[in-house]
């Protein structure tokens, strides 16, 4: 049942980001929100989950956009490990922490965007990669973290993404 | 010496970067043309939600610019803008014809440029990341859409269509770093190749322009008749900047768009012949 609500949310959020979130634009970027719940998931569920599910919704954005299969299933999957590095290491519960988190996973997983573009032939200048969206994205997704990490927390533990047991 | 263990875990690592690598390459638009039957399927299904969910957010993103605006950014101010943009476009366009006319150019062909067969599109939707800049029209292969096919405003130009299904079409704008425009600067007809930088970023980049030809802020740069992909005369951008190349040979020109490629709300279509 995890797997599907997730999977689900992941379709939603994608949905949003192809339509609603254009208008949601600040310093010229929009939000990543499928990056938000590969982050939160990692933080709260460890790398190994952290990278997997990175790895799914990243492959879902890549098979919706159709060219490029496997680039955002690369860096989502690094950006899901490296927010599951600090699930046993600090105290998970705070939202500066997920912010912190959000912004350092955002920063890897844009980073990895870029150095994959530069593999592909497609000519972005560092310049405008980092300054004009890495980092301004970073800062936008840590901040849309102290909206929405406490309800992803509750629906992990408590509610429609919480795990069966039987 | 590491463990077996470890060793294992790299190999398995390495393996999968190759594998994500490669089909990176063997997916990218150049090589296989267009995407699978269906993720093109899923395109229909998903469009009439997407174009609702656009024009909704639409809605919303204009009451809200009203309010913040203090009751400035109407609905009347927004037309005139639009007008103000298609005016510019059509002195931008009149410019070009001018010019034309006057140097006798026999093998001038209106038709060509501006009076081939074309059609209305709607925006329904936008590319989900912020490197790539691509849009999604509500017109497909059922309306005659055809890869290569150009879109225009009154303003300039847009882009090429770079995938359809049957009920929509996704154009890559000129903004997108992997889009190239042959052109030319129209006041001193110097040609250059103009690049995107960023989708998201209202920026282009001609390279390729001769050291020697004067190219200076607030010339205009049009679709050169060497383009292959796009008719010509249609207006580019606006120079904003020059500078000069390491090589000495050529200089960069940095150009303003000359259609706001971030507030499109419908296209025209210039269908293939």
């Amino acid at each position: 049942m995890r797997t599907f609500t997730f999977l689900l949310l992941i379709a939603v959020v994608l949905l949003l980001e192809q339509t609603v979130l254009n208008f949601l634009r600040v310093a010229g970027v929009k939000p990543d929100l499928v990056l938000l719940l590969i982050v939160f998931n990692g933080m709260l569920k460890g790398s190994r989950e952290g990278a997997y599910w990175g790895f799914v919704a990243g492959l879902v954005q890549d098979l919706a956009g159709g060219y490029y299969i496997g680039l955002n299933a690369l860096s989502k999957l690094l950006a899901g490990y490296a927010a599951g590095l600090v699930e046993v290491r600090v105290y998970k519960e705070s939202l500066l922490v997920a912010a912190a988190v959000v912004w350092g996973a955002s920063v890897v997983s844009g980073s990895a965007t870029f150095l994959l573009l530069l593999v592909l032939g497609i000519a972005v200048t560092p310049l405008d990669a980092f300054l004009r969206v890495v980092f301004p994205l970073a800062v936008y997704n840590s901040l849309l973290s102290l909206l929405f990490y406490r309800p992803f927390h509750r629906a992990t533990f408590y509610g429609i993404l919480r795990e069966e047991r039987y | 010496m590491p463990s077996w263990q470890y060793v294992k875990r790299v190999l398995l690592v390495l393996v999968l970067l190759g594998l994500a690598l490669s089909a990176m390459h063997l997916t990218g638009p150049d090589r296989t043309g267009k995407p699978s039957l269906l993720v093109l399927w899923a395109r229909d299904v998903v469009a009439p939600v997407q174009h609702g969910l656009w024009q909704a957010a639409r809605v919303v993103s204009a009451g809200a610019a009203f309010v913040f605006s203090f009751g400035r950014d109407t609905g009347y101010t927004r037309s005139l803008e639009k007008k103000v943009a298609e005016l510019q476009g059509e002195v931008k366009r009149l410019r070009v014809v001018e010019q034309e006319n006057s140097r006798l150019k026999a093998l001038l062909d209106y038709k060509e440029t501006h009076g081939g067969a074309s059609l209305v599109a709607v925006v329904i939707g936008r590319n989900p990341d912020n490197w790539f800049g691509t849009i999604t029209i509500n017109r497909g292969r059922a309306d005659g859409v055809t890869r290569g096919a150009v879109a225009v405003t009154p303003a300039g130009l847009v882009g090429r269509v770079l995938t359809v299904s049957n009920h929509t079409a996704e154009v890559l704008l000129i903004t997108d770093p992997r889009s190239a425009v042959g052109s030319a600067v129209y006041e001193t007809q110097v040609p250059g190749i103009v690049w995107g930088t960023l989708g998201e970023v209202e920026r282009l980049k001609m390279q390729y322009v001769v050291k020697d030809e004067p190219v200076r802020k607030g010339f205009l740069v049009r679709t050169s008749s060497l383009s292959g992909v796009f008719p010509p005369g249609i207006p580019v951008g606006t120079v904003t900047r020059v500078a000069e190349e390491e090589s000495g040979l050529f200089k960069t020109v940095y150009l303003r768009p000359a259609v706001d490629l971030n507030r499109l709300e419908e296209v025209l279509i210039l269908l293939k012949q």
